[in-house]
């Protein structure tokens, strides 16, 4: 475990004072080297604190364990999330002169860091995958509901028996989705 | 026996039977596909699970966020809620930068080794927000380089490899003329795989140069890319070595 676990269990703990100096610490760095990549402030804005958000839904669970110093992990997130936000708009990338200076990353702690960055881009994945899935995306919500399946069932207008039986069917039809996906395929170590 | 997928729920979620588990588990240690299986499933549901709940305590989160992003990133919409200007001077302010426009385009001036561009250390000082950093960026934002480098030399003590730590060390030992210190700092970025390592090999060059280690600046110099906007600082500094 790195010392900056500090910052993960900071975001999990919502504390303040550290978050703080998460952002004082890291977010001069992010801001030069987004706007260095043709990125306008407000955007590098939403990029730091979404990759912050992510970080935080990865890390919730409190299984989630930084191996290497946060700034890379952190910095590779806003690397990806601002190429894949020049993909989806008009945004013009400047890469200085470098053909993919966003996944090319040497070093040990960069390694690590890829590591973490790619364990979130399968489990974004995922829940966007299972964002497509209509009336499976509710079965599977409320089949993990904190409550009795029973319950959901019948609320549902589903006998038990048929509700686990679509459930089922419906993670199944999940799993096939994320296995044939090139995309998590090239997240996969 | 083949498991279903419902049987493969069933034991994640621990509704087998002791006996049901236990032929499970034995099949499990020679079955290569129902590992696949287990381990597929068990991350699907450990990832759905985990972002469900990460949802419902996400508001309380942003609560935090949206603030600091809008202190650290947005600081021009600040400045437009923060200050009143009399229209006598954005008038003044426009004429002024008329005669500098006009000034500089009679007399063009050739780009000068020092006049480059520093940007502001964000997380100065606020209500609320007097850390050791904080202060420093305020030395540093305030052109204070002497305390701001006393201030980072602390900060450097606990935190050696900080990369924001050593770059602005670095540049306030420049602006107070430690070349020496400054160079070993700025040759370790440009070296690094930080955000500063661009800007950093600007300002080796700068440091080598005014260290009369002219090989040093030249190649430091000549890393520095078009995009950057020290080039045309760089280039300077080239055009005095030559």
């Amino acid at each position: 475990m790195h010392a900056d676990q500090k910052y993960i269990d900071a975001l999990i703990a919502h504390d303040q004072r550290l978050i703080s100096e998460i952002y004082q610490r890291f977010a001069p760095g992010m801001k030069a080297y987004l706007l260095s990549r043709g990125c306008s402030e407000d955007d590098a804005g939403d990029v730091f604190q979404e990759a912050l958000i992510d970080i935080y839904k990865l890390s919730t669970d409190k299984q989630f364990v930084l191996t290497c110093p946060f700034e890379a992990f952190l910095l590779l997130v806003c690397k990806r999330k601002f190429f894949n936000k020049t993909k989806k708009t008009s945004l013009q990338l400047v890469t200085n002169g470098e053909e993919d200076a966003y996944t090319h990353i040497p070093g040990d702690a960069n390694a690590s860091a890829e590591e973490h960055a790619n364990q979130l881009g399968r489990e974004e994945l995922v829940m966007s995958m299972l964002d497509q899935m209509g009336n499976c995306k509710e079965i599977i919500l409320k089949s993990l509901l904190k409550k009795p399946q029973e319950e959901t069932a019948e609320e549902m207008g589903m006998t038990y028996a048929y509700f686990r039986k679509r459930k089922s069917n419906c993670m199944g039809e999940l799993a096939e989705l994320v296995r044939n996906n090139p995309q998590f395929k090239s997240l996969v170590p | 026996m083949n498991y279903t997928l419902e049987d493969i729920e069933a034991y994640l979620n621990g509704e087998m039977d002791a006996v049901q588990k236990q032929e499970f588990e034995q099949q499990l240690t020679t079955d290569a596909q129902l590992q696949k299986q287990v381990e597929e499933l068990r991350f699907l549901q450990t990832t759905i699970d985990k972002h469900l709940q990460a949802e419902q305590t996400l508001p309380e989160l942003k609560k935090i966020l949206t603030p600091l992003t809008q202190t650290h990133f947005h600081k021009a919409e600040q400045q437009k809620g923060a200050k009143v200007i009399s229209m006598n001077r954005v008038f003044a302010a426009i004429a002024l930068a008329a005669s500098v426009i006009l000034i500089f385009f009679l007399f063009p001036p050739g780009v000068s080794v020092d006049g480059y561009p520093v940007d502001e250390m964000s997380g100065a000082i606020t209500r609320g927000n007097e850390t050791e950093l904080a202060k420093a960026a305020q030395l540093f934002n305030d052109e204070k380089y002497a305390e701001a480098e006393a201030a980072f030399q602390q900060l450097k003590a606990t935190s050696p490899d900080d990369a924001t730590i050593n770059y602005y060390l670095g540049i306030s030992l420049v602006k107070t003329k430690n070349f020496k210190e400054s160079l070993t700092l700025f040759e370790a970025l440009a070296k690094g795989e930080s955000v500063y390592k661009e800007d950093a090999n600007f300002f080796a060059a700068l440091s080598a140069y005014n260290l009369q280690q002219n090989d040093k600046a030249k190649e430091y110099a000549s890393a520095v890319k078009k995009e950057s906007k020290y080039y045309k600082y760089a280039k300077a500094v080239l055009k005095k070595i030559k």
